[in-house]
């Protein structure tokens, strides 16, 4: 049983203080006259009432971004494109933000000419494009900006053989780069490596990306468990104001609502989708990742805490480029399994496949508006909704753990709960997992804990002792620690992948705690106890002037004392 | 035919402007980075005044904010600018001292120590194979970050000249790959340790950490927080180093991305229209 250490304290990284930067909106003037069309001045109203948010209605937008002048961008930082049905030119758009000191990789482009067409009436349509718009708006302002490295060249996908080697039409695309001073690649960690499908990362002492390899799928984004890569369009400042503002009930009209989270394959599938009344509920609300394979199923739990009545994650179902439909399944189940062992309704989130945008209307038609609005919201807006001061996850573990307390705790709450903080659930997408320790052959030499690259596991000097320290909200159990154990295979370390609420809430815990030597010349902290009894005995009878040493003195200290006797 | 011949013209042409261009940016960095005396600063001023005037036509690529800031800064040093700036060379680049930044490789790659020759030497035999040695009035390294630029302005020339001649499709891409090669395997993996070290040394108490809300790398780096290095001027140490450093970095890491891609589209093209020389062959036709 792992002893409880007191005054645990826990080192976390400082977030960076983003303030909300002047936007630019600019919506295409034909979005009046699509489908039934959308009121652009009601949005106007409602999105200028944000401080530092300026709307502008102009005609012909999506391959034209002369239409605006120079002018109109002063003091504008971020930008915000509403396109009608017209084509998206990214590199005209990217072109004109460097020249107006706008940050190209932070545009935020949205085609409200479907979603305008898709709607059933005006009203939804006007509704869903200002709640998607205040969305993109939200994100624009607190992006972070971008490096250099996060930009790769590419050409569009449609260009004449002409005009190949033209370079006029270059654009660039966004792919992840490292956070310095956050990266533990120095340090041997190669998580990130591991999780990227195309080999186009590589840890040698130094992280770098081959960006031709790079499909920007985000996958390396959530597997550092430091948060240390940065994607710009998807950092999770981004997605916690989009998700954030999706489900802010002072903002738009619609409610309850569902988040629906989409790959990138299938968003681009429903834009085929374009004739009335095709879409799906306007209660659902897309946010739109690379793959569903980089979202923390912490992200489902902390939509729901904000009042979502239901979460979705919907994915293609053709075959994922990412080879992702496995663990996306996996993620959904994990945490469909969790919420209701914490005592919440299960079907409050799902994972969908679907194979079009048609398969994918039908398919988010499984809940009846009338069940929806009366069954799932109770359950899940009533116990959770008031637990808003929980800050929005990023991407490291240690934030999905506080969101799972935060989620436990006010399922305690609930006069209906039953709900002990003894849950635990073993599960192989789990996202944490539980490292244990077998006291008598733990020699706590540190070598697990050096390797740890999330900072799980730490050996602590304290006094004349050693401490072997575990923290569960930080295991990734990315397993680095089992093959460098001198004793795992006498079973001294064993990784379950399991969430167990207990040890999450009681943060770092010991695992196995032994006496320390000291240098007997300078008093020099030298080795555990428990370290120099082992190395004995594996060299009992074989032992030399220098093994009785080495529990006795430090290295230096050793080598003067062996000059001096010759 | 037509289709090929017309295809190629256009394209030998863009090709060797773009390296023509690259070049001369690469040789503006590589003066700038050089001791300021008064008459280099005085050509680099007049040549940041006539680029900037065409500046807007590079928008189209991402080192456009880079390239501005550095002309921008070049153009500040107008009038008597030159000697703020050879006050800040020698403090940044010749004193030992906390604020020293050695504009060389070997300080930052050689892992036998700064001056422990090894990355010197290679850098110099590289030299060597492209068939060019030190000037004997140079006075520097090999491994100085002005001469390594001028080498990778050396490449885009001689790049440009295998452009211009009918035949030579294959002489330019050695030349293109050559470069990517020179500044995949060696110059990008150390300017911008350079940038880094140069903007700490102009910025001091600046943490160059995620964890510092005020100045942190995405936010020195964006381009319109450029302003954040220009307002250091005249606290004594006016920064334009650190934004010379910083946009070559970026001009560099940017040429590195787009020579990829300039290999990658001229190997596709050429696999699907068969040998290589048809590349020239449609041309002589």
């Amino acid at each position: 049983m792992p002893i409880e250490l007191e005054n645990s304290m826990e080192c976390c990284s400082t977030q960076p203080v983003v303030r909300p930067l002047k936007t630019l909106v600019l919506l295409d003037a034909a979005l009046a006259k699509t489908g039934d069309g959308l009121d652009l001045e009601d949005i106007r109203r409602c999105l200028e009432a944000v401080e530092d948010v300026q709307v502008m209605t102009v005609s012909g937008l999506g391959g034209h971004p002369e239409v605006v002048s120079a002018s109109d961008y002063c003091g504008v930082q971020r930008l915000v494109l509403g396109l009608g049905e017209g084509e998206y030119q990214r590199s005209a758009w990217q072109a004109q933000a460097r020249r107006v000191g706008i940050d190209p990789l932070g545009i935020e482009v949205l085609n409200l000419g479907t979603h305008a067409a898709l709607a059933f009436s005006k009203t939804d349509g006007t509704a869903r494009a200002h709640l998607l718009l205040a969305a993109a708006v939200s994100a624009a302002s607190v992006f972070p900006g971008s490096v250099p490295e996060n930009s790769k060249p590419c050409m569009p996908a449609q260009l004449s053989r002409r005009s190949i080697f033209t370079f006029a039409l270059i654009e660039y695309r966004a792919v992840p780069w490292v956070r310095e001073g956050l990266c533990r690649a120095s340090e041997g960690c190669t998580l990130c490596v591991g999780a990227c499908p195309w080999q186009a990362l590589e840890v040698d002492g130094e992280w770098r990306l081959e960006k031709s390899r790079c499909r920007s799928c985000g996958l390396c984004v959530s597997a550092c468990p430091r948060d240390a890569i940065s994607l710009p369009g998807y950092t999770h400042q981004q997605l916690a104001a989009r998700l954030g503002t999706l489900l802010d009930k002072e903002v738009g009209e619609i409610w309850p609502r569902g988040i629906v989270f989409l790959c990138q394959r299938l968003a681009s599938s429903l834009k085929g989708l374009t004739h009335k009344g095709s879409g799906y509920p306007a209660e659902w609300l897309p946010v739109e990742v690379p793959c569903l394979g980089m979202v923390n199923p912490a992200w489902f739990f902390w939509g729901l805490s904000r009042g979502a009545a239901a979460v979705a994650a919907v994915c293609s179902d053709y075959p994922c480029p990412f080879g992702r439909e496995e663990a996306v399944r996996g993620k959904v189940a994990y945490a469909r399994e969790l919420l209701a062992r914490l005592g919440g309704l299960e079907d409050a989130i799902t994972g969908l496949a679907t194979a079009d945008g048609s398969a994918f209307k039908g398919e988010l038609r499984f809940l009846p508006v009338e069940k929806r609005r009366s069954e799932v919201p109770r359950t899940v807006r009533q116990d959770l909704v008031s637990f808003r001061s929980l800050p929005a996850p990023d991407f490291t573990t240690k934030a999905a753990a506080e969101v799972f307390l935060g989620a436990a705790r006010e399922l305690r709450k609930s006069p209906r709960s039953t709900v002990s903080f003894g849950v635990s659930v073993a599960h192989p997408h789990s996202p944490f997992g539980v490292v244990r320790v077998e006291r008598e052959g733990c020699t706590a030499c540190g070598l697990c804990a050096r390797v740890c690259p999330s900072g799980a596991l730490m050996l602590d000097r304290k006094n004349d002792h050693l401490d072997l320290t575990f923290n569960h909200a930080l295991c990734v159990a990315c397993g680095a620690c089992l093959p460098v154990c001198r004793g795992s295979g006498e079973g001294v370390l064993t990784l379950a992948r399991m969430t167990d609420m207990e040890l999450l809430a009681r943060e770092r815990v010991l695992l196995y705690r032994s006496p320390g030597l000291r240098c007997e010349i300078c008093g020099t902290p030298t080795a555990s106890k428990a370290l120099v009894a082992r190395l004995t005995t594996l060299l009992e009878g074989h032992g030399t002037r220098a093994t009785d040493s080495i529990g006795r003195y430090c290295p230096s200290c050793r080598v003067i004392k062996s000059i001096a006797q010759g | 035919m037509d289709a090929i011949r017309g295809m190629n013209e256009h394209s030998d042409q863009v090709m060797s402007e773009l390296a023509c261009f690259e070049g001369a940016a690469c040789r503006l960095f590589a003066a700038s980075l050089r001791y300021p005396d008064q008459e280099r600063i005085e050509a680099l001023v007049e040549a940041a005044g006539d680029l900037l005037q065409e500046a807007e036509s590079l928008a189209a690529f991402a080192f456009y904010p880079a390239w501005n800031q550095a002309l921008q800064a070049l153009q500040s040093l107008a009038g008597a600018g030159h000697e703020i700036a050879a006050k800040e060379y020698v403090n940044l680049f010749l004193v030992p001292g906390s604020s020293l930044c050695p504009p060389y490789a070997s300080h930052y790659l050689d892992y036998s120590g700064p001056g422990g020759g090894l990355i010197s030497a290679m850098i110099e035999r590289v030299y060597v194979v492209s068939g060019l040695v030190l000037s004997p009035t140079l006075g520097d390294l090999p491994d100085h970050v002005s001469v390594e630029l001028e080498f990778v302005s050396h490449l885009c020339r001689r790049e440009v000249e295998a452009w211009q001649r009918d035949d030579s499709p294959e002489a330019a891409l050695a030349f293109l790959e050559q470069r990517f090669q020179f500044l995949d395997r060696h110059m990008n993996l150390w300017l911008p340790r350079f940038a880094r070290a140069v903007l700490a040394a102009a910025m001091p108490g600046t943490k160059l950490r995620e964890s510092n809300p005020v100045v942190h790398p995405e936010h020195v780096r964006m381009p319109e927080l450029g302003t954040d290095l220009r307002l250091l001027q005249g606290t004594g140490t006016d920064g334009f180093y650190a934004v010379l450093a910083e946009s070559a970095a970026t001009f560099l890491h940017h040429e590195r991305d787009l020579l990829k891609l300039r290999l990658k589209l001229f190997k596709a093209h050429v696999s699907s229209r068969g040998d290589i020389r048809r590349w020239g062959k449609s041309r002589a036709d």
